[in-house]
């Protein structure tokens, strides 16, 4: 794409050299046919190819997603031994799906619970919080391929402590791309 | 038996050559009220070398760690005898000891044996006698092996003192990233050594049922896999690498099946991996939680599901497949095992929000809970069934505790490194 429009600017530069180069009396029409050649070629390069446009659209796009999933954040939190999502989660989720769809990207998504119960128990829970993060994904139409769930239970806290503050900042899903 | 729910004392076992490569201190928080009080005299030496442990010593943190027992201290010993002609019964009754343990120690090449006696200082008589005979780098094991002898002709159950206990280190580098390490260490918290490292997560030990390997999950690389490893010559094998979880490793008791948890086929069910042929069988059928394996008998496993809403254990059939609900107690039981003699559920239980570890009689199903702690987790029984050490929380770090499966006396075992999580009770140790 680059090279084309470099090649096409090299042209213009071409007829305005010529039109500079001939004389007012040698031929008013051959100047102004080349003044139009130019003008025509201008025009070709002001005006993109639709394939042009329709990437530039597609990059605005995405990164008008991409600002959307930065604002709304890549943590859904949820309730003790549950993995549903809680309705103030989809504006968090509506943007990341938005996003891989858009983007085409892959995304992983972590499930952590607190500390509390059993390491193996959380371990699983930790899966069906991603799961339901990839479930809700899918059904906004991201593909099943761009998406994977990794469990860490309660391994990897966000936050160390035995409190109610910590354990609510550590049930999460975590969506990373 | 009574109890005493007042008694505490603190036992350091660290002498300190052993101290740089011990982490575990013990501390009895709660002891029977009328412990047998036993006297453990220094052992005499025949040897031109120094010994490098103090074998009564080993011997007598073993029985006192176990809160069925109380010292004698040596400073008010009227006399150290190590021969039985040295022995003078009076002596002792003075100091209200119970029991004496005497030994006289000699060289025999680069080994070193020990004579010992025990004797019934109430009764007046002599009960026990006989040599033990190790490697002069093996004196730990000596002073377990006597230590094990000692306890059962006095309480009539098997010694757990040669046993092992494998469990995860977590710790954070100066830059406060997480380092894991899996570990083994003797019972007593002696001798640890690390067996793996990582910057990612390490879980659920679980002993061969020879107690010379294990399972366990590792992130390395991050995402879970189940490894063996064997502890004699070091060589690691990752068994599972599927989509999803790859979980909760559970050696069946003739070892040639682990029974695992993966979620390839959507979600978490129970597996049996046949060891040799790696031929994968699946046991569990439900879209809920299916975890934790624990085996009863070659035949049988109790498992974790929250197929009824809340997690409770379960017991299934392998050959038949038949099912059947374990726990009604409390809305969240999970994480059983079962004891050796098959009595005891022993369990993660939650009550009124908090986090205990419980045993319920499988004949009456009665629940007992045996903590007074919060977050207690992990619990893993010893091969004698008398003990029940499990995960919990002192301040802000991971520690260990044990419980009597009778809830009889309790045992820390904090850290003095990182936090300590996921004990593995080995079996019984042979050599």
């Amino acid at each position: 794409m680059a090279i084309k429009s470099l090649t096409k600017l090299s042209g213009v530069m071409f007829a305005v050299v010529l039109a500079v180069g001939c004389t007012p009396a040698q031929d008013d029409q051959a100047a102004a046919d080349a003044a139009a050649a130019a003008a025509a070629q201008q025009q070709q390069v002001v005006e993109k190819t639709p394939e042009q446009i329709a990437a530039e659209e597609r990059q605005a796009q995405i990164d008008s997603a991409k600002m959307d999933v930065m604002n709304f954040g890549d943590t859904v939190f949820f309730d003790f031994d549950d993995a549903e999502l809680k309705s103030e989660s989809l504006d968090t989720l509506n943007a990341w799906a938005n996003y891989l769809k858009v983007s085409g990207e892959k995304a992983v998504i972590q499930g952590h619970t607190d500390e509390r119960g059993p390491r193996e128990y959380n371990i699983s829970l930790g899966e069906r919080r991603a799961n339901a993060v990839i479930g809700y994904l899918a059904s906004q139409g991201v593909e099943a391929a761009q998406l994977e769930a990794v469990s860490y239970g309660e391994e990897s806290p966000a936050i160390d402590g035995s409190n109610d503050y910590a354990w609510s900042k550590n049930r999460r899903a975590v969506l990373e791309l | 038996m009574k109890l005493s729910r007042v008694l505490a004392f603190i036992v350091v076992l660290v002498s300190s050559n052993v101290a740089a490569n011990s982490d575990l201190i013990v501390e009895i928080t709660r002891g029977l009220d009328d412990p047998t009080r036993v006297a453990v005299a220094p052992f005499g030496w025949s040897g031109s070398y120094a010994l490098t442990e103090d074998v009564a010593q080993v011997v007598s943190d073993d029985l006192i760690r176990t809160g069925e027992f109380s010292p004698v201290s040596r400073a008010d010993m009227l006399a150290y005898p190590a021969l039985p002609q040295e022995v003078n019964i009076p002596d002792w009754r003075k100091l209200r000891a119970q029991y004496l343990v005497i030994g006289n120690m000699s060289p025999r090449g680069d080994r070193v044996a020990l004579d010992f006696a025990l004797y019934d200082v109430t009764a007046g008589r002599l009960v026990l006698t006989g040599e033990i005979e190790r490697l002069r780098s093996d004196l730990r094991d000596m002073g377990h092996e006597l230590a094990n002898r000692v306890y059962e002709q006095l309480t009539g159950f098997p010694g757990i003192f040669r046993t092992k206990l494998a469990y995860i280190r977590a710790e954070r580098d100066n830059l406060g990233d997480h380092i894991y390490r899996l570990v083994v260490a003797d019972q007593d918290g002696h001798r640890e050594r690390t067996v793996m490292r990582s910057r990612d997560p390490i879980m659920s030990p679980a002993w061969s049922p020879d107690g010379s390997e294990l399972a366990f999950v590792s992130f390395d690389g991050g995402r879970p896999g189940v490894y063996r490893q064997n502890l004699l010559t070091g060589e690691l094998t990752q068994l599972t690498n599927y989509v999803g979880l790859n979980s909760a490793p559970a050696w069946s008791p003739d070892g040639s099946k682990l029974a695992i948890v993966l979620s390839k086929d959507g979600d978490p069910e129970i597996y049996l991996l046949d060891v040799a042929t790696k031929r994968l069988d699946r046991v569990t059928h439900h879209y809920a939680i299916d975890t934790e394996p624990a085996w009863i008998d070659n035949n049988s496993l109790i498992f974790t599901s929250n197929r009824g809403g809340r997690p409770q254990i379960y017991k299934i059939l392998l050959d038949s497949g038949r099912l059947e609900r374990l726990t009604f107690t409390g809305d969240y039981n999970a994480r059983g095992r079962i004891s050796p003699d098959g009595k005891y559920l022993v369990m993660v239980h939650r009550e009124n929000g908090v986090f205990k570890i419980a045993a319920q009689d499988l004949a009456t199903r009665r629940v007992h809970v045996l903590t007074e702690t919060s977050l207690d987790e992990s619990p893993t029984i010893a091969p004698n069934g008398r003990v029940v050490m499990y995960a919990t929380r002192d301040g802000d770090k991971g520690i260990l505790s044990a419980v009597a499966i009778d809830g009889g006396v309790r045992v820390k075992l904090p850290a003095a490194v990182g936090d300590i999580r996921e004990p593995a009770w080995s079996p019984v140790l042979q050599n």
